[in-house]
Order: structure tokens, then sequence, then C-alpha cells
């Protein structure tokens, strides 16, 4: 079972999260409450909560999801935005189907900045690719017929040029 | 916890969220992702990814238009038809609006009924034999995209002063836009040589110290480059819109032809307006 290392502010309340394979996450309130299905999950069952249970996310999807909220418990100062900023990029470089993974699970717990973060990752894969790159880069197969991709390609050709 | 994990791809996310992310790209991917496979492309048309790069004011511009508007089938209809037929809007004086194909963002024409036009006579400034002929009537002769066109010719005397009146409101926020004065020499000088135009221009913000624009004031010679609708155009001056809705740009502009061969006689030219443009990068 994986727990949190709380460091200094051992002091905070800890809550524990159940992922969809059934492992048991201890982690500080702060940090999950990044996360608006779990902190509205925490007011609406009070301090009877025994575990919170996320049948959306595997386990280790919610390990990256919440070394990500861990960093972004506190608020920023000024002199550590650029340092975040590094983390942050650090943090969204993995492979695409943990991507996809860490995506899903932003998007069902609710946690906006981190999809914003990777959304916007995703996006920047894409600009200013070809057709040909992009089907390259994500791996997608053309299920178009000749006919039909230079038909789109006609009716977007500006965007060829 | 190796295996932990599904194996997933692009086409595992939402319908939603791949048009999100589209719309984190530009309008230019965008239509290129419309060709990489048809999931893609049924993303790539919807109306959540072209509502982003619409303006937020694009419904108000449409209702005003002059000539009635087609149905749109979609926002990305909407889109391109803004991007391509400029439409005529008729609120506080005639405007012509479009919108930049590679962003979104907005530019619009100021048509000369909606400038106020003063001939300037000071026969001690020409600058070379023939005096400057400047004047105002209708040319209904020149096709445009307003119903008049100005003419500016009639032989007597020095510049052309023009004033117009820009409101922010209706331009994109935090984007540098150049005016460009849009006009056709009424005749070559020798051939296909244009006569060269003189301006100077002057962009004063109508707010107070607080919310002053950035403003620049321009003098200089240009030769008009053509442009895709037969009309030339000169770039004459840049302001920045910091995005400051009840703030009004003035621009006052004062127009000369030069003779470059001394005995050539000026042209006279048709105008159709100053138009507002983001600056490209």
């Amino acid at each position: 079972m994986a727990s949190s290392t709380s460091g200094s502010s051992s002091s905070s309340k800890v809550v524990k999260i159940r992922s969809s394979d059934n492992e048991n996450f201890e982690v500080e309130e702060a940090a999950a409450a990044r996360s608006e299905t779990i902190k509205k999950l925490l007011e609406d069952v009070g301090d009877d909560a025994d575990v919170i249970p996320l049948p959306n996310v595997d386990a280790k999807t919610l390990v990256k999801v919440m070394e990500w909220c861990k960093k972004h418990m506190d608020d920023v100062d000024e002199l550590n935005k650029e340092e975040m900023k590094t983390w942050d990029a650090e943090f969204v470089d993995m492979d695409q189907s943990c991507l996809y993974n860490v995506l899903l699970a932003a998007n069902f717990l609710n946690i906006k900045e981190l999809l914003d973060q990777l959304t916007q990752k995703v996006a920047d894969m894409i600009k200013g690719k070809s057709p040909e790159e992009i089907r390259a880069t994500f791996n997608i197969k053309n299920d178009f017929t000749p006919e039909e991709e230079a038909e789109i390609r006609k009716q977007n050709a500006w965007a060829f040029e | 916890m190796e295996g932990g994990s599904l194996e997933l791809g692009i086409w595992d996310l939402p319908h939603d969220c791949i048009s999100h992310i589209f719309s984190l790209t530009s309008p230019r991917d965008v239509c290129r992702c419309s060709a990489v496979s048809s999931v893609f492309r049924s993303a790539a048309e919807s109306d959540a990814v072209w509502e982003r790069f619409l303006p937020p004011n694009w419904e108000e511009i449409i209702s005003k238009s002059v000539s009635p508007v087609e149905e749109f089938s979609s926002l990305r209809a909407v889109y391109f038809h803004l991007c391509d037929s400029p439409i005529l809007v008729d609120g506080q004086g005639k405007k012509n609006f479009a919108l930049v194909k590679e962003n979104g963002k907005i530019y619009y024409m100021v048509a000369p009924e909606d400038l106020s036009m003063r001939l300037v006579c000071v026969p001690t400034v020409w600058e070379g034999i023939f005096p400057m002929p400047y004047a105002y009537e209708c040319d209904k002769s020149v096709i445009s995209r307003f119903s008049e066109v100005y003419d500016v010719d009639d032989g007597s005397s020095s510049w052309l002063q023009i004033h117009g009146r820009i409101q922010m409101q209706f331009l994109s926020p935090n984007t540098t836009y150049a005016a460009y004065l849009v006009y056709v020499p009424r005749r070559a000088i020798v051939f296909n040589h244009w006569p060269v135009l003189k301006v100077a221009i002057k962009f004063v913000s109508n707010g107070g110290e607080e919310n002053k624009i950035e403003v620049v004031s321009n003098e200089g010679v240009y030769r008009g480059c053509d442009r895709i609708d037969k009309w030339m155009e000169v770039e004459v001056g840049e302001f920045f819109n910091g995005g400051q809705d009840d703030v009004e740009v003035e621009v006052e502009m004062r127009l000369w032809e030069i003779r470059e061969y001394g005995f050539v006689c000026p042209s006279g030219l048709d105008l159709q307006g100053i138009e507002i443009r983001p600056k490209e990068k």
C-alpha cells in the first residue's frame, strides 16, 4: 500500500482514497481537495468518511494525479512560479497512453488546472503538423478513401498552402 | 504497480475533449486535422471548436449587417463566411467587418462616408509644378464593397485631410493593429508606374491618463501595394489595442501625391477607406 509522505505539514488531515483496482491511498486532505470531485464527496460524507472509492481511476494513474495535487497543494508565490513551470512541463512529458489516462482521470476528478495543462500538451503535439505527421504522431489509421481525402483537402485548401 | 492502466490512444478520449484540444491549436491546424481521419474530422468540424475562434460578439456583428445574411449550417460556416466575404455593418456609421483566417481576429474598414474629409488648400506647399488635385465626389463606376467610392481629383489644390473614429470594442483585444489606406490611382504616371503618396497619420485616443492607448504618429512616403481585390493599399501607421472597451481612437490622416518626374501630372485617386487590420508578426 502506498501512503503519502507528509513532510513538514505532518499534522494536516489525511483522507483515504481507493483506486479502481482496489488499492488504498492516504493523501493529505489539502492535496486531495484539488479535485473538485473529491472535495465535494468529502463535504457530503463529512467526518464519517472511511475510504473514498474512485471507480474510474486505476492505481498507476492515481499516483500520477496525486503527485501533481501534492505539488500544487499550496499557493505558489512569484519566486517559485518559474520552478513550478519547469516542474509542470516535466510532469506532462509522459508517454501518450499514460497522458490520456491522466487526462481522463483529471476530467473525472474535476481538476481544471491539471486538465488544462494536459490538453495544452496534446494541442502542442498537433500544432504545425501535416495530416501525415499527425497520423504518425498519434498512430492514427487513415480511414478515408483517396477520393474523400482529396475532397477534404480541396475544401480546406488554404490550410495546406 | 505494473500494468495497472489501460493502453489508450487519442481516439479513446471523449469527442468533447478532442474538440477542446483542437480549439487550443489554430484554425489552420484544425483544418489540417479534418484530413487525418473521420473521428478527427467530426471533432474538427464541431461548433465547440469554431466557437473558440469566432470573436465573442460575432452574433452582434452579423445582426447589424446591412444586407441579409444567409442561415449558417455550422459555426465553422460562419467563421469562413466572415473571413471570405466581409459584411457591411451599419451601426455607428458604415464599417466593413471581416476576420483574419489564420487567427480569427477582427479587421474592419471605415468607409469614406464615415470619415470626415476636408480639403486643405495651401498653395505654398506645392511640391511640384502642378497644384495638387484633391476633392471628393462619388464615382459609381469603380467597384467597391461600399456603395460609394470617393473620387479625389478636381485639379484644385493641396492636401487631403481625413478624420475617422475607431471604437476599440469592435477590435480584438491585446492586438497590434495597422491602418491601411485603400485606394486606386486614377491613372498610371508612366505605363505601370503608379504615383507615390505622402501620408502623415496621427492616432489620438480619447481615454484619460489611466487608460491611455499606445499611439503612434507617423509620416512617410509610400508606394502602394496591389491587393487581391484590385485596390491598392499603403500601411500608414499602427496602434495597440489593450482591450479597454470604452476607448475610441481618432485617426487623422493627411495625404499628398508626390510627383516623381517633375513634369508629371498627378493622377488623383479613388478612396475606398481606411482598413484596420491586425498586424502580422
